[in-house]
């Protein structure tokens, strides 16, 4: 389905923990859309944990080693760019290359550590740069957008954007690069005010109040400006207001849900491939019918 | 036959603690050359310059030798000693023992036997000093002043006062600078224009100033006392001479909806315009880029409706050229652009103002007739958040330096708008309170005991939107507790900047400025008015955030250090300079393109019948700093600096090794 | 009973163990308390960020060391992103959590939070990578919250998210050799 002529590129792939298990729908979304731009995702070989938030905070040594090792995997298996659709994974390789790349005090055993050497040559890419920059200009651009009519919001989170020094990445305060991409694709792009506001990321389990307080506001702001869908790009903040936004309902009496989707759920929906594949149903909140096209279905 | 005298001081302590000064002058007594040698506790002082003097009579001495402090401290009081006692200034010579020697060291042979070779260097370079005498520059008895705010004005009229004619440059249509878009100036809530206006009247009617508005300065040449300034007149198409100011053009003007740049973008002005209603001079200018006529042909009804035929299509820039001897330089400030910060959502929300625009608003001339609005839907905001440091104190952004003012006039923007809006509650958040001027202090318990405005100390973190409220996500560190309100009206107080195209102009000046863009002071302490260039001087904000009173104490004091340089007819400089041997120059200009103050010139000698006989470089002395650039690029060793010759410096080198 | 505050207690070993960890240097702060105003958990904190940074400053360890706080911050790096000197306050969290726990001094209400760190490095290690059945397990046994969320489990399992059996990578040996280089 890539736009005719275009070769098949490979993207170094890192999925993540998450999207082996609870954010399953998000990797398949990877899949299946890349799949339809002619690009071959390869997985790292063998690659660990990033240690997401709780290598960080509890020991700074762990922290660097476990994503310095996928960096090292990642150069072995001769990639040049890492694809990580979860924020915190994206956020956590990044750190670990620019640490590397500035060769400060805390990385000089770090070879040793890891027993592995990594010549800093990656590009360490997330979920919307993926999009804005390898996955959108493969995909043919229908006439007729199937989101026409279709209003969302985007939820970039905190570690796509945070801190700038380590990710360089859009403006921190009111980004705008995912709202293109939307916008691109048809969809009627709403502004809102809890674009970077956190969702309560790691405390899902260990203190499930706090997201449940943080989510609500989030997903209230949404329904204010009359969104249609939530659209992320990380896994956490996707079960923040996905499966948890089931509790926040049950705590404020609400009725109906507002779906919460992966970009590239709606990368993929616009571009005609079929919701059963982009693992639309495994979300809690109803998702299904987004498009014009699947709401006839 | 050479009679030095060297006279060693010990500086109280600061010398002899370390050097042993009598081992010194023992040394010193003993070297040929040397007709007495001395020492005293502080040879500075009244007695010890006394027999400093006494000694060059009764020795009849041919130098002196004085070794104590840096000659930055006290040369110019022992040049002065040994004038009065006949002789001349500058065969007398500080050897530094203390900042080079007895401050820096502690072990007391080592430095006593360092300080007998500085005395050494000296002795063997008085012996070959030279006299000389003081070089005359004609001084041009005018002043310029660049800035029609209230520092220039002050400059001007100080000048003007003492009976030196002045010439005062201002870039924009009407002198007032940023004193004339304020409201109430603090601590006293005086009205603004008028405090100002009588003072802006009294320098356009001064006899001795020529006020030279709508102008800008586009180059300055020469060296002081006889300075060149270049200035550009833009075109006001309006003939200043024909013109009364009736104002029946601006009435008819078509074009009505330009942002005004004096009420910060929030009123609006028309193409043919004055600034605002009290403008000095009280003349319009039309604004090219949006005149109907002068971009489309079209209109001319202002030409139609003026009396006087006073409106000129077909005026254009002029180019004036102002012979000045000194110049004060007082170009004021800007503040930052609060679209730098995302975070507070100037830009986006309508509601989020700086506080400039906040005085335009209170302003009883300004765009709301002095009312306080909402911008996005005209009500009257009943609560008003103050966020201060917006930009200073910022090392992220930056600007890690305090902008002074903005402490003093958010408590003043609290009370004004208290007096209006008497249901109002205002809020101000601030890190610390900087109130250190007369009656300052007192004026800020007024705007929290009298005036009931909410003080919070902590920085903002977030602003945004939300119903029709701008919510503000503070701190209150004290309280120890994060808050939130909910106001109508943000206004933030955003950094004191230089002026933008401030470093081109100190560029095109030969001043120097700081990392930011203000402009350098010779000394931070001691010499706040005067730069590193001789008859430049600086008045108010360019130099740094200031508030009125110092700007105002900035202009006369500026005003006062060009007064002594253009009171007298001549100019008296030390003739340090450097001189071309004309017979062994061969004009190869390297002096002349490596002259940092362009002090060389190419001159021709010419016979008597007025054939060319050579050309050679040739050193202005009036401008000449005697840095000694042109002494090290000489390739024929033609160039010699008076007071650091080549046989000087060399006399000091062989001293070392001699013995 | 008043503190003291010496040379001594200010600059003593805990400061400079901060400074190497965090790499921070936390004179820097002036206390403007931006980063307190920014903090979406701010409200559930026991000493609020700014606070934290300002006991470091004085040399004050054991209180910060000892606060719920550290671990109710949820690394949404916001206070590192806006503060105005530049001190990543994010770093000093993560480095006064890792003090804490070295030092036997966590906070016993924050354990939750605690166990949940635990449990998820704990699969990790064994497998190489996180997998949520063991790892909730794990986590449910430490903190004894044991019917937690277990409406949620057969939900999970029916969308296909709950994978029971927890992949295990060829190279989790190095892994658990990394780990223990770190000292974890």
């Amino acid at each position: 389905m890539q736009a005719p002529g275009t070769p098949t590129i490979r993207i170094g792939y890192f999925p993540g923990c998450s999207l082996h298990g609870g954010g399953r729908d998000y990797d398949e979304s990877v899949r299946a859309v890349s799949r339809a731009a002619g690009v071959e995702l390869v997985e790292i070989p063998d690659w660990n944990c990033c240690g997401a938030t709780a290598a960080h905070s509890v020991n700074k040594k762990l922290a660097l080693a476990l994503p310095a090792r996928n960096l090292a995997l990642a150069r072995e298996a001769g990639l040049e760019v890492v694809f990580a659709p979860c924020a915190a994974c994206y956020n956590r390789l990044l750190s670990a290359h620019r640490a590397l790349e500035e060769g400060g005090a805390s990385t000089h055993d770090l070879p040793t550590l890891i027993g592995r050497s990594y010549d800093g040559r990656l590009r360490v890419v997330n979920a919307v740069e993926y999009a804005s920059d390898i996955v959108m200009r493969r995909l043919p651009t229908p006439s007729e957008s199937r989101l026409s009519g279709v209003r969302l919001v985007s939820y970039y989170g905190c570690l796509l954007v945070r801190p700038p020094k380590v990710t360089k990445f859009d403006d921190p305060e009111d980004p705008t690069s995912m709202d293109k991409i939307l916008s691109a694709l048809g969809a009627t792009v709403l502004d809102w005010e809890y674009k970077v506001e956190c969702c309560g990321a790691g405390h899902s389990l260990a203190r499930t109040d706090i997201v449940l307080k943080l989510a609500s506001r989030i997903l209230a702001a949404a329904r204010e400006a009359g969104a249609d869908g939530i659209v992320t790009a990380c896994p956490m903040c996707h079960t923040n207001l996905d499966l948890r936004q089931m509790g926040v309902m049950r705590k404020e009496g609400l009725k109906a849900g507002i779906p919460v989707y992966y970009l590239t759920e709606i990368i993929g929906l616009a571009a005609g491939i079929d919701e059963a594949v982009l693992g639309v149903k495994r979300h809690y909140i109803a998702a299904k019918g987004l498009t014009a096209r699947q709401k006839a279905i | 036959m050479a009679r030095i005298g060297v006279f060693v001081c010990w500086c109280g302590e600061n010398i002899a603690r370390t050097v042993d000064v009598k081992r010194v002058c023992e040394a010193a007594s003993t070297w040929p050359g040397v007709a007495v040698a001395e020492d005293y506790k502080y040879m500075c002082s009244e007695p010890g310059q006394r027999l400093i003097a006494d000694q060059i009579a009764s020795q009849r001495l041919t130098g002196v030798v004085v070794a104590a402090c840096s000659p930055q401290m006290h040369e110019k009081a022992f040049r002065r000693a040994a004038s009065a006692a006949g002789l001349n200034p500058y065969l007398v010579e500080m050897a530094n023992i203390r900042e080079h020697c007895s401050w820096v060291h502690d072990n007391r042979a080592e430095a006593t036997a360092k300080a007998i070779d500085i005395v050494r260097m000296a002795v063997a370079k008085v012996r070959r000093s030279e006299a000389l005498t003081p070089i005359h520059v004609p001084v041009t008895k005018r002043a310029l002043v660049i800035g029609g705010g209230i520092a220039g004005i002050e400059a001007a009229l100080s000048i003007a006062d003492a009976g030196i004619d002045v010439v005062l440059v201002e870039k924009e249509p009407s002198l007032g600078g940023r004193m004339a878009q304020l409201g109430e100036t603090f601590p006293t809530l005086d009205c603004s224009q008028c405090i100002l206006t009588p003072k802006m009247v009294e320098a356009a009617e001064h006899p001795r100033i020529k006020v030279l508005a709508y102008s800008e300065v586009e180059k300055v040449e020469g060296f002081v006392g006889n300075f060149k300034a270049t200035i550009r007149r833009k075109a006001r198409y309006v003939n200043e001479d024909l013109c009364t100011g009736c104002g029946d053009c601006i009435e008819e003007c078509p074009v009505r909806k330009i942002a005004s740049e004096f009420d910060e973008a929030l009123g609006l002005r028309t193409a043919v315009y004055r600034p605002f209603p009290q403008a000095v001079p009280n003349k319009p200018v039309i604004d090219a880029a949006h005149c109907l006529k002068l971009t489309k042909g079209a209109c001319g009804l202002c030409a139609k409706a003026c009396p006087t035929g006073a409106i000129n299509f077909e005026d254009k820039d002029a180019t004036v050229v102002e012979e000045v001897g000194a110049i004060v330089v007082a170009t004021g400030y800007d503040v930052m652009p609060a679209k730098e910060f995302g975070e507070y959502g100037y830009g986006k929300y309508e509601d989020v103002i700086t506080s400039l625009e906040f005085e335009r608003m209170e302003s009883a001339s300004g765009p709301t007739g002095g009312k306080i609005r909402r911008l996005s839907d005209g009500s009257e905001p009943k609560s008003v958040v103050f966020i201060q440091c917006v930009g200073s104190r910022d090392e992220a952004r930056k600007r890690p330096y305090c902008s002074k003012i903005c402490c003093m006039y958010t408590a003043k923007h609290t009370m004004l708008y208290r007096h209006k809006v008497h249901d109002g509650q205002a809020y101000v958040f601030y890190i610390d309170i900087r109130a250190g001027g007369k009656a300052y202090e007192e004026f800020v318990r007024r705007a929290v005991e009298q005036d009931r405005a909410i003080y919070l100390r902590g920085r903002v973190s977030h602003v945004y939107r939300e119903g029709g409220k701008i919510v503000v996500r503070g701190v209150d560190t004290l309280a120890d507790e994060p808050v939130e309100i909910r106001a109508d009206l943000v206004v933030l107080a955003t950094a004191v900047t230089p002026r933008k195209g401030a470093s081109e102009l100190a560029q095109s000046l030969g001043i120097p400025y700081d990392t930011y863009g203000f402009y350098s002071e010779a000394h931070p302490k001691l010499r706040p008015v005067e730069t590193t260039r001789a008859g430049m001087f600086l008045a108010g904000a360019c130099a740094g955030p200031r508030d009125i009173p110092e700007s105002v104490a900035a202009g006369s004091a500026a005003a006062a250090k060009a007064l002594s340089i253009l009171h007298a007819d001549e100019l008296q400089r030390e003739p340090l300079v450097a001189r071309v041997n004309e017979t062994t120059c061969v004009h190869c200009r390297a002096c002349i393109e490596s002259c940092p103050y362009k002090a060389i010139e190419d001159y021709e000698i010419r016979d008597k019948k007025g054939n060319l006989v050579k050309i050679v470089a040739r050193v202005t002395e009036g401008v000449c700093q005697g840095c000694g650039t042109c002494v090290a690029v000489c390739r024929s060793k033609s160039v010699d600096l008076a007071g650091f010759t080549d046989e000087e410096i060399h006399g000091e080198i062989d001293s070392l090794s001699a013995w | 009973m008043p503190i003291s505050v010496t040379k001594d207690t200010v600059e003593g070993p805990l400061s400079r163990e901060l400074e190497a960890l965090a790499d921070v240097r936390v004179r820097e702060c002036y206390q403007c308390g931006k980063c307190s105003a920014g903090c979406p958990v701010a409200d559930e904190m026991d000493i609020l960020p700014n606070r934290i940074v300002r006991l470091a400053q004085l040399g004050e360890f054991e209180k910060a060391l000892r606060s719920k706080t550290i671990w109710l911050c949820a690394s949404c790096i916001t206070c590192t992103t806006r503060c105005p000197r530049e001190v990543d306050i994010a770093a000093v969290m993560d480095a006064l959590r890792e003090m804490s726990l070295e030092k036997g001094l966590a906070d016993p209400a924050s354990k939750e939070i605690v166990s949940f760190h635990k449990a998820f490095l704990d699969t990790v290690r064994a497998f190489g990578r996180m997998s949520e059945f063991p790892m909730v397990g794990d986590y449910k046994l430490r903190s004894l919250k044991l019917f937690q969320d277990i409406l949620a489990a057969p939900k999970m399992f029916l969308r296909g998210k709950l994978r029971l059996i927890p992949k295990r990578i060829k190279g989790r040996g190095e892994v658990r050799k990394i780990f223990s280089k770190c000292g974890w």
